[in-house]
């Protein structure tokens, strides 16, 4: 799973917070696997068999239960937990709210 | 600028390159439209529209316009250059007259927020008086409430791995703060004592933390304003390049000058837009390598650039603004129509004389 966070594409996502057993934790960056959360001190981070989703107060596209969570590391007031997520398009939809822009060169049509 | 295209920019509402500062009954020449405070204080101004214009490849300059007929503003006037610091002296040298200065003291600390930021897209501009301080009217901005919130959430999200940045040290939790704190104290760049540890991990010199923080986000703003133009622009381009923007029988000199007119115009907006691009590159590679891999070597670097870079994107987005005003005023026109052709070669002209300008400069 270590592996796979430091591969896969990362999104920041402005509106994104996951529910951890009835904990709301702030996203900081999340991609298809990995999701970097601001640690609680009142959370037990070895207790991972809790109910988990993803849910935006505001976009309700980014409600998404989670499957299965697991511990791969933590940093500075951070810690960052693999999940799944059963949703073929999530990622997709992670994509859609990134908060980067893609500016195009056109370089078809200015060659 | 054309007559033209002053007429055509105050009608488009196209206010990133034009902020109208007119009350509302000289704007539209009735009086019955609503009234409202004036936004410059001083009579003299009251009439007075500010133009942002590209000069030469990205250089940007800010104009301050006084029509002689505030209801017919485009049958002339008198206009002065107007610099980021802004004295009572220059004013009155201009004016050829001598100002009471307790009246005219706001205007030109007005003057100079124009003066500064580098684009008055309505949401940039009202930030800009927001944070100065200055009280203005939100509805000398056309931007909704609505809008305005969208986009500071969208640009706060964006502060989000920045303010991880400073979170307490790990093994620590973070108790209380919220990240939320963090990043709204990233946005506002009013608390000293909070930037300053912070300004020193970025490699940021002692005095330059709120400009520096402030044209990054200003960079952030401009990537969604370039991305959101991309559609109607690669439109107007391609309508540049194509051979059937005349129709058949169109008049051989007729035809002969859109040939001559069109090149400069698509090289110059290919111009702008590659060089906007080139910049977003460096700006989105420095935060995705932050995101990605937690490393903000890049990022640092970027920051050195980032006040050039927004005022550079302000002088592109000047340019690409004007040609995008131009290209919808020649699509609601017949196909060939002399007076599309003659809005082409306005734009045409007015490129070539602010490239004759630069050079001129640079000569002198």
């Amino acid at each position: 799973m270590g592996r796979e966070r430091r591969t896969a594409e990362r999104y920041v996502v402005g509106s994104l917070l996951m529910d951890l057993g009835g904990m709301v934790h702030e996203t900081l960056d999340v991609s298809k696997c990995a999701v970097a959360v601001l640690r609680q001190s009142t959370c037990d981070y070895s207790k991972l068999n809790v109910p988990a989703r993803f849910f935006s107060e505001t976009q309700p596209e980014l409600n998404q239960s989670i499957a299965r969570l697991s511990y791969i590391t933590q940093r500075s007031g951070v810690i960052v937990l693999g999940y799944t997520a059963d949703n073929p398009e999530w990622e997709h939809v992670l994509q859609t709210h990134d908060v980067r822009f893609d500016m195009k060169q056109l370089e078809d049509v200015f060659g | 600028m054309s007559a033209a295209q002053l007429n055509l920019l105050l009608s488009s509402g196209s206010s990133s390159i034009v902020f109208d500062a007119r009350p509302v009954d000289a704007k539209v020449g009735t009086a019955t439209a609503a009234k409202r405070e004036p936004f410059f204080r001083h009579s003299l101004l009251k009439n007075a529209i500010v133009m942002k214009s590209a000069e030469g490849q990205s250089d940007l300059r800010t104009r301050l316009f006084l029509p002689f007929d505030s209801t017919r503003a485009s049958r002339g006037g008198v206009s002065m250059t107007c610099g980021n610091s802004m004295s009572q002296q220059e004013i009155e040298t201009f004016f050829d007259a001598k100002l009471d200065k307790s009246v005219i003291e706001g205007d030109l600390r007005k003057i100079e927020i124009l003066a500064r930021t580098p684009s008055f897209a309505p949401f940039l501009l009202r930030d800009a008086f927001e944070r100065s301080g200055q009280k203005v009217g939100a509805q000398y901005f056309r931007v909704s409430e609505t809008e305005v919130a969208e986009l500071k959430s969208l640009l706060k999200a964006k502060l989000k791995p920045l303010a991880a940045m400073a979170l307490p040290s790990a093994g620590s939790a973070v108790e209380s703060t919220k990240l939320d704190m963090l990043v709204n104290k990233l946005w506002d760049l009013n608390d000293a004592e909070f930037l300053q540890p912070f300004a020193h991990a970025l490699k940021i010199p002692d005095g330059e933390t709120t400009d520096v923080l402030y044209a990054w986000i200003g960079v952030s703003y401009f990537n969604r304003e370039f991305t959101k133009r991309q559609t109607v622009l690669r439109t107007f381009a391609e309508w540049l390049a194509s051979k059937a923007a005349l129709p058949q029988g169109t008049r051989e000199d007729v035809v002969a000058q859109f040939e001559q007119d069109r090149k400069p115009v698509r090289d110059r907006i290919r111009g702008s837009w590659s060089a906007a691009g080139g910049i977003f590159d460096k700006f989105n590679s420095s935060y995705d390598r932050l995101i990605q891999h937690s490393d903000a070597s890049l990022f640092v670097d970027y920051l050195k650039r980032a006040r050039l870079d927004f005022h550079t994107l302000g002088a592109h987005l000047a340019f690409i603004e004007q040609s995008l005003c131009v290209f919808a005023a020649i699509q609601k026109e017949k196909s060939g129509s002399q007076l599309g052709a003659d809005l082409l070669r306005d734009l045409a002209i007015s490129m070539r004389s602010s490239s004759d300008s630069q050079r001129g400069q640079a000569a002198a």
